[in-house]
């Protein structure tokens, strides 16, 4: 077993008996490479679906809290680490765009953008924002696949577990969903 | 200028680290969150009360069960007897209470004795229980708690509460026996709550987790109940896991009653 899972399990069987308890001795080390690990596969499914800036910051602590809250239900037996915090992360994102109603505006893409001070961070964030562009005019589970497929790095196998797809089925949506985006980027390349 | 590349690593180039500060800052506010004991986040006068409010949850579940629109709904949920007691498992997830408030009668309840309260029930009483429980000693509250509730048929059921509480951890831990005289009544839980049988003492229950929860709408947390039923009378053991009660401490309990 994956040894960050057995991490988890082990604070979350801990805490459950010391919830209410101020005792030490939890594995903090494992928790810490749990957090390590996934926190930036997190962050990154939220910067490709939302953009980037504070509001991807947000989701992520709010999926971290929810799963720190829900850890008593984590079921090793059924799912791996990863598909569980994903589902999470994939409610948690869904909620956001029931409450905002819309998704972020093309015009806000350039708002919301954090704000780099040497050029080739410039470059790298205006490319990001022509990227984040590209993807708001993709159809939602699209756009979703790509956040997980390019920035939280999943494997075809784990967005099948994630998204209740299947696993030819991800790999087929997303080379048809790459193909379109790189024929898009290579001509606003040539622009 | 953008580069190019045959394949797509354009896609995924972006990927950055979170913010120091970012990962920095939460990673302590989940730390500090696991370091809260379950009562630390009410304010002193709502943690006074906390054993209160846990009996109150009881009561809106055992609620739930007896009204007759909750029994009608129950039609549709999944049904099922374990160890003895009917169980009825809703989604855990469902958002919504089980039962809309207009659906739950509100019936008040009366202080008694423990002399008194044998007298109306004349159920079994624990001859032990977990190291530093003992009576709770009514200082916020009834100690011992007798409602009636009116019954679809006419009747009435009799109900009598009784909690032993525990300072072990700092805090008020507590356990709590329900006894009712209408066994047929019965227990909703979420589907998440494992409900399984078990055997103690030639007798047999039902043992569950989780409760209500109005603020997430979502039956959850770490209370664990046993149920079963012996002659006339139905009992309910509720302890709270994460504050440091077993399942074989509820077991166990049970097993002594005399």
């Amino acid at each position: 077993m994956n040894e960050q899972l057995r991490g988890w399990r082990a604070l979350g069987r801990r805490s459950e008996q010391a919830d209410a308890a101020e005792s030490d001795g939890l594995p903090v080390a494992d928790w810490r490479s749990v957090y390590d690990a996934d926190l930036p596969r997190v962050y990154n499914f939220f910067r490709y679906r939302v953009g980037d800036g504070p509001l991807a910051e947000d989701l992520t602590a709010a999926t971290f809290e929810r799963a720190w809250r829900g850890r008593h239900r984590y079921r090793h037996d059924l799912a791996a680490f990863s598909t569980w915090l994903f589902g999470i992360a994939r409610r948690v994102a869904a909620e956001h765009f029931r409450r905002t109603k819309r998704e972020v505006s093309l015009e806000q893409i350039g708002e919301i953008a954090d704000t780099f001070s040497t050029e080739a961070a410039v470059q790298q964030r205006r490319d990001f924002e022509a990227l984040t562009t590209l993807l708001m005019q993709l159809p939602d589970r699209d756009r979703e696949l790509i956040a997980l497929k390019y920035g939280a790095g999943l494997t075809n196998r784990a967005i099948a577990n994630v998204t209740g797809l299947t696993e030819s089925n991800v790999g087929t949506i997303l080379h048809r969903v790459v193909r379109h985006l790189r024929t898009e980027w290579e001509d606003e390349a040539d622009e | 200028m953008k580069q190019m590349n045959d394949h797509d690593e354009f896609l995924s180039q972006f990927r950055k680290a979170p913010r120091r500060e970012f990962a920095e800052g939460l990673y302590s506010e989940l730390a500090e969150q696991r370091k809260q004991p379950m009562f630390a986040k009410l304010n002193p006068f709502v943690r006074r009360i906390a054993p209160a409010l846990a009996a109150l949850v009881l009561v809106f579940v055992a609620t739930v069960a007896l009204s007759p629109a909750a029994r009608a709904r129950a039609l549709e949920w999944w049904e099922r007897t374990i160890g003895g007691v009917t169980i009825i498992e809703v989604p855990a997830d469902q958002q919504t209470p089980p039962v809309s408030e207009d659906e739950v009668t509100i019936v008040p309840s009366e202080s008694v004795t423990l002399e008194e309260a044998r007298q109306i029930l004349p159920f079994k009483q624990p001859t032990w229980l977990p190291e530093g429980f003992t009576a709770y000693d009514g200082r916020y509250d009834a100690a011992i708690n007798l409602t009636r509730w009116p019954l679809d048929n006419g009747g009435t059921m009799t109900m009598i509460d009784l909690r032993w509480e525990s300072f072990n951890n700092g805090y008020p831990t507590i356990i709590m026996l329900r006894v009712d005289d209408y066994p047929a009544g019965g227990q909703i839980v979420g589907d998440n709550s494992g409900a399984r049988e078990v055997t103690f003492n030639g007798l047999t229950g039902a043992i569950f987790k989780g409760a209500w929860n109005a603020d997430t709408g979502r039956f959850e947390g770490s209370d664990l109940s046993l149920m079963w039923i012996d002659g006339d009378l139905k009992y309910l053991l509720m302890g709270n896991r994460g504050a440091g009660v077993s399942e074989q401490d509820l077991i166990n309990i049970a097993a002594s009653m005399e």
